[in-house]
């Protein structure tokens, strides 16, 4: 009998844990944040990585940008449309660069979703040391429009937002 | 006595009216840091020397509730959102014209005396006229160049509050 109360009360309560999860938890916006966090940790490199991962994270990040992206980011002096063949390319000329790299996104925030469109903003705080081993900080809005592909998303655009405006 | 005080202190006795009082001093501390005081630490050099790298500070959010943001107030205008904040000063509101020449500022053509000012300056910056419901803000440290310098005008939505001291 008592056996019998706590599994009514069990299943009652994973009932209800069900329908908010169903009802109350977006999951396209979750898996857009998802999506973004990732690129954010991939976009990371120091001197000591391995050659493995080094192509694992240009692969990485490489798979999460459309096959067209339009990067329109003045702080860095890009602006142009990136094909995702490209992107190795201009990520070693990155890593040329920089010899040390990471960014974290802060207050990502999923702006609207209607499919197969979404569109996200976030504080990307960038951490960098040049090649002369001088710290190259840079903190930036960014806008990034993303699409879903065969329930993949993928970024199609990136675009830094002017907090101040010279 | 205090023995006895300090044990309650430590060791109180969990009753319903202790727990309430728990709950509602961490649901106030929660409003207040989230909403009113945020705190926030200094990085960077552009406020230097009013505020240094590495200090501790406070934003009041509730300090534009009745009023505008206006020269030469020091202000936090956030990001995407408020995790990550500028901390700038206010030169110019909607409708006036901000100059640099020469390191100098001048606003609506006349020059600023600006005494929370340090070291040299060397700024040229062609007039600009600040867009309606828009504030000028720059940061007190002009000794670097202004091309690594972030400043401009921003809208007074981004304006979350001042620092508290």
């Amino acid at each position: 009998m008592v056996m019998k109360k706590y599994l009514t009360v069990g299943a009652v309560l994973a009932a209800a844990v069900a329908v908010f999860l169903f009802f109350f938890v977006d999951w396209e916006a979750r898996a857009v944040k998802k999506h973004l966090r990732s690129l954010a940790e991939e976009m990371a490199w120091s001197p000591g990585e391995s050659q493995l991962t080094a192509v694992t994270r240009v692969k990485s990040v490489q798979d999460k940008l459309a096959e067209s992206c339009q990067i329109d980011i003045p702080s860095y002096r890009i602006v142009q449309t990136v094909s995702q063949k490209d992107v190795p390319t201009y990520l070693t000329m990155g890593r040329n660069y920089y010899k040390e790299l990471s960014v974290k996104f802060e207050d990502l925030k999923v702006e609207s979703i209607q499919l197969p469109q979404a569109r996200a903003v976030t504080t990307a705080a960038v951490r960098a040391f040049g090649a002369d081993g001088q710290r190259n900080d840079e903190v930036l809005v960014l806008e990034f429009t993303l699409q879903k592909n065969e329930k993949q998303w993928e970024i199609t655009a990136v675009k830094e937002v002017q907090v101040l405006e010279k | 006595m205090t023995g006895d005080l300090i044990n309650k202190f430590f060791f109180p006795k969990i009753t319903r009216q202790y727990l309430l009082r728990v709950v509602l001093v961490a649901l106030a501390a929660f409003i207040i840091f989230k909403y009113v005081l945020i705190p926030f630490r200094v990085q960077g050099e552009s406020m230097t020397p009013a505020y240094v790298t590495g200090s501790f500070n406070f934003c009041f959010a509730l300090r534009y509730m009745f009023s505008k943001p206006a020269p030469p107030d020091v202000v936090t205008v956030r990001m995407a959102g408020r995790k990550i904040m500028l901390l700038k000063r206010v030169v110019a509101t909607e409708g006036q014209t901000v100059e640099f020449k020469e390191g100098s500022l001048f606003v609506d053509g006349k020059k600023v005396e600006e005494p929370y000012l340090s070291g040299k300056s060397n700024w040229n910056h062609a007039p600009t006229v600040v867009k309606p419901g828009h504030v000028y803000v720059v940061g007190d440290n002009r000794s670097m160049p202004a091309e690594s310098h972030v400043f401009g005008q921003t809208p007074v939505e981004r304006i979350v509050g001042v620092p508290l001291w």
